[in-house]
């Protein structure tokens, strides 16, 4: 799930927003604001909620899409567990998150503590180019990638060229490489997004922490882990979190990419649901699968957000 | 605060350069190779000798992309238009009311920002089929509105929120009802975070494919991404074509975005690094 | 009658009670000013007043007229807003016809108001320009504007003042007095500065902590406080405070602190303690054959030499300190001893249990 537009917002689960009085005041509409939400609402939740509600209930069953359902409790639930098809895209899932979430947040961490020193000129520029691979379709960038991986492809070609020829191989065809090769494509879709959110988050940190750092006589390394790091922690939240739920909700790339083979070498939860609601007609699973998932990324999100943000006021 | 030297801040400057070209890279890729003759394999970033422009004109009439831009097109405004209507009215009554349950309700709306797509997917997609909805833009834009505005409610709050209060109260003072503040007041003043909340929400419903896959099905009504990935499974072999294709299908929001990165940016940005 | 009425007014917000049982009587036409610090309840009254906040208990009269559940836009009230609250996408004259095209007055009508007013406030050149492009004085007229375009029954001010720098705030006093003789609507203005209360109100509301410590015009509050608060805010520099103990011997009462013992006639009936509380201006360097009560002898802790007049506070016994007006070219040296003499009748006398005033010696 790549909303660019829920960025921003997770966050604010974890952080309560200052809400204000409740008062009847002379005169104020009270009622009317009801009315102000009830279209936004109606929506949200005749196609938000309400399919999230059945989805619980589908998951309980059995069902091929057509012929009736079977009950069958929570053996949907428990296939997470025993299912080696399901426990393996959670698995690929795990790697994924290193390629998602650790890699771009290094090479993120790494620029922001280079540049912490230094006013960057040209910024708007850096900005916009770095950004792109988070702004552009998916799709668009899963298919670049798909022949830059091509066994005839760029990639290969190149190695060749730089006598690493014994290196090419068919990345996204060959049962080792292919996560990998995927996840090397999220590392390069999300680190320009760590880079920007650390760099605007260094920017914030006031120049007289780092003073003081150095007339303590500290050096670069010092200097990143007592003032930059915790400068820019809540950024730091924010990204790990965002980046994670993507792993977690990868699927375009994947149906593109590898459509998650070779046999199931790449597949991820998403790809699952998708797989046995609409192919393989195991409908009652990829209901549970789905819910699972969403578990799981609330409790991502939550766990996260509560271990790196500090309780200060 | 240049505490850096001269050449340390050359080696920066380098390293940011270096990575906005492997940002860029790909992207690139996808350009040059659109522009190779149609059928032949580009196997590296060079570029050809002769650039097949034609590829586009190929792919928009006879790969159905001048179809697939156009539901894209149709979709993408009317769920621009429809989120940040309903996004403004919920987020003004937010952020500017008090009323019972507002908590409550607000947290109802947070909670569609977790619901991944694909937990509610499966129902979704039988609750559309039994309205018989299936394969139309309708169907597309409902869903693409409902997550939407889950997004648009929070932002346009915290916009309303961060109007000084005396503003209102002056309004209220001089006469104005809700309604009345909420045009001539209000939306003027949280102007550019609406401007942001359409350019995201025009990019999402853009880039959006694991729903049109799922509740579109004809050539018709495919939306771009989808339509591309379709659009490749019949020309599997022409690299050139595809490229083309998925230039076109890029452009829009690359568009979009170099006019408008400000408010894009400031948008991704502020709400993940609010104050 | 655009009077306005305070009826046992209480104010509470969750726990905390930000007005108490607040009662006033503000007259047709008064330029009624409410002062005191901050958590006063000044500013909440106010708000009370325009319907921006609901009354927890009590009555708010408007023109006679009970306007507890009324909305504000029905009170026909116009209000100042500290931060001027002007709205910032229209021009000044669009904010100042606002409230007009919200009553539906006709178009002429609203033209020929604005005209009217912003030649009074003589803002015409910065009718077409947006708050953003104004000045802080020039944002502080068109709030004005916007306000008496309206032509309410009663003007609310929140302490309009306060952004500007002091030189402007000095001019601006003067001349929103001289619109209110002009136009003469009665207004409630709200401040935290005392000169602003004394110089514009024709009544002073002096509150503190939620309650109305006094009512009265400047001259009362300052020559006939009614209690050690106000007597303690009212005034600059304030007055200063000193406990001290009361013996009687027929006819005369002697106050004592230490060694410093003060004689004077005693016509009110004294408990065993007072606080005297006396004036930096009605203290002065003693000297013998002055009409002044004294010597108050004491050690000089500081001495502030204002140009105008010298202060100097002087040290009593048990951490006391009374602070002395002197001339400008005077020399003293901080740490000496000093004695200090009252004018006579400038001792003011408070009860040490309630705070109240007792009168003067």
């Amino acid at each position: 799930m790549e909303d660019l537009a829920a960025r921003p917002a997770i966050i604010e689960v974890v952080q309560s927003p200052k809400r204000r009085r409740q008062e009847r005041l002379p005169g104020e509409p009270r009622k009317v604001a009801y009315l102000y939400i009830l279209p936004a609402f109606l929506i949200y939740a005749a196609f938000n909620l309400v399919p999230l509600v059945q989805g619980f209930n589908l998951s309980f069953y059995n069902w091929d899409g057509i012929t009736t359902g079977q009950w069958v409790g929570l053996s949907n639930y428990r296939a997470v567990f025993s299912d080696p098809i399901i426990r393996d895209s959670y698995l690929h899932t795990l790697v994924l998150i290193v390629f998602y979430c650790f890699i771009p947040v290094a090479i993120g961490l790494l620029l922001a503590a280079l540049l912490s020193r230094m006013r960057i000129r040209g910024l708007t520029v850096f900005r916009m180019l770095l950004f792109l691979p988070t702004v552009l379709t998916d799709v668009v960038l899963a298919f670049a990638w798909t022949w830059i991986y091509d066994p005839k492809g760029p990639l290969n070609n190149f190695l060749q060229d730089v006598h690493l020829g014994f290196l090419r191989r068919p990345w996204l065809g060959d049962f080792h490489t292919a996560l990998p090769a995927v996840g090397l494509f999220g590392s390069w879709e999300e680190y320009g997004f760590c880079m920007i959110l650390f760099i605007a988050g260094v920017m914030k940190i006031p120049a007289s922490l780092y003073e003081a750092a150095r007339v303590d006589g500290a050096n670069a390394v010092r200097e990143f882990f007592a003032v930059t790091l915790p400068g820019i922690r809540y950024e730091l939240t924010v990204v790990v979190v965002l980046t994670m739920i993507d792993a977690l909700g990868t699927f375009d790339e994947v149906y593109i990419m590898t459509n998650g083979g070779p046999g199931t070498a790449t597949t991820v939860p998403a790809f699952e649901v998708y797989n046995r609601a609409f192919l393989t007609g195991q409908v009652g699973s990829a209901a549970a699968i789905g819910i699972t998932l969403m578990v799981v990324v609330f409790a991502v999100s939550y766990g996260i957000a509560k271990v790196l943000e500090p309780k200060d006021a | 605060m240049n505490a850096t030297t001269r050449r340390q801040a050359i080696i920066n400057y380098a390293l940011l350069v270096f990575f906005c070209f492997i940002a860029l890279f790909p992207i690139f890729g996808v350009f040059i190779a659109s522009v190779y003759p149609s059928g032949s394999q580009p196997s590296s970033f060079k570029l050809p000798s002769h650039f097949a422009f034609h590829n586009f004109v190929t792919a928009w009439t006879q790969g159905d992309f001048s179809m697939y831009f156009r539901s894209s097109a149709i979709v993408a405004v009317s769920v621009v238009v429809l989120a940040t209507g309903l996004s403004v009215l919920g987020g003004y009554a937010f952020g500017t009311m008090r009323f019972r349950g507002s908590k409550v309700l607000f947290y109802t709306f947070i909670l569609g920002l977790i619901i991944p797509t694909e937990a509610t997917i499966v129902s979704l997609y039988y609750d559309i089929r039994s309205l018989n909805l299936i394969d139309t833009w309708t169907a597309l834009i409902l869903v693409e509105v409902s997550g939407a505005v889950a997004f648009g409610v929070f932002w346009m709050r915290a916009a309303f929120l961060s109007a000084p209060r005396s503003l209102l109260e002056a309004a209220r003072i001089d006469g104005a009802s809700t309604w009345q503040i909420m045009w001539r007041i209000m939306i003027p003043f949280g102007w550019p975070a609406i401007l942001t909340l359409m350019v995201l929400t025009f990019a999402d419903s853009w880039n959006e494919f694991f729903l049109a896959l799922v509740l579109t099905t004809s050539n018709q009504h495919l939306t771009a991404p989808a339509g591309l990935q379709v659009f490749s499974g019949k020309y599997v072999t022409n690299t050139p074509l595809i490229a083309a294709g998925a230039v076109i299908v890029a452009l829009p929001v690359v568009m979009v975005f170099l006019l408008l990165q400000r408010q894009f940016i400031r948008g991704v940005l502020t709400g993940a690094v609010k104050g | 009658m655009a009077t306005v009425e305070f009826r046992k007014v209480t104010k509470h917000f969750d726990e905390v009670s930000a007005l108490s049982e607040f009662s006033l009587d503000i007259h047709d036409g008064e330029f009624m000013v409410f002062v005191g610090p901050s958590g006063s309840g000044k500013t909440t009254a106010l708000r009370l007043v325009a319907g921006l906040e609901a009354i927890t208990s009590g009555e708010i009269l408007i023109g006679e007229r009970e306007v507890n559940r009324v909305a504000p836009r029905d009170r026909d009230i116009a209000m100042v807003f500290q931060d001027y609250a002007l709205y910032p996408q229209m021009t000044v004259e669009q904010n100042m016809a606002f409230g007009l095209k919200m009553r539906k007055t006709p178009k002429a009508e609203i033209a020929r108001r604005v005209q009217e007013t912003a030649a009074t406030l003589g803002i015409e050149e910065l009718l077409q320009r947006k708050p953003r492009a104004l000045s802080g004085g020039q944002r502080q007229r068109a709030a004005l504007g916007r306000a008496m375009v309206r032509q309410p029954e009663v003007f609310l001010m929140d302490e309009p003042l306060s952004n500007l720098d002091a030189k402007l705030r000095v001019q601006t006093r003067s001349e929103i007095k001289q619109l209110h003789k002009q136009v003469g609507n009665t207004t409630v203005y709200v401040t935290h500065d005392q000169v602003e209360a004394m110089t514009m109100g024709d009544r002073v509301a002096v509150m503190s902590e939620g309650v109305l410590a006094q009512v009265g015009d400047a001259r009362s509050v300052y020559e006939e406080p009614a209690n050690v608060f106000v007597a303690g805010f009212i005034g600059s520099p304030s007055m200063a405070f000193v406990t001290m103990n009361v013996t009687r011997a027929d006819g005369t009462a002697i106050l004592s602190r230490g060694e410093v013992r003060l004689e004077t006639a005693a016509r009110v009936l004294l408990p065993d303690e007072v606080i005297v509380g006396v004036r930096p201006e009605h203290a002065r360097i003693w000297h013998e054959g002055a009409d002044l009560v004294g010597p108050v002898n004491g050690t000089v802790e500081y001495v502030e030499m204002l140009g105008r007049e010298t202060l100097i506070g002087v040290g009593l016994p048990g951490g006391a300190r009374l602070v002395a007006q002197a001339a400008p070219d005077l020399l003293i040296d901080v740490g000496g001893s000093v004695a200090i003499g009252i004018e006579p009748g400038r001792m003011y006398l408070f009860d040490p249990a309630t705070e109240r005033s007792m009168g003067r010696l």
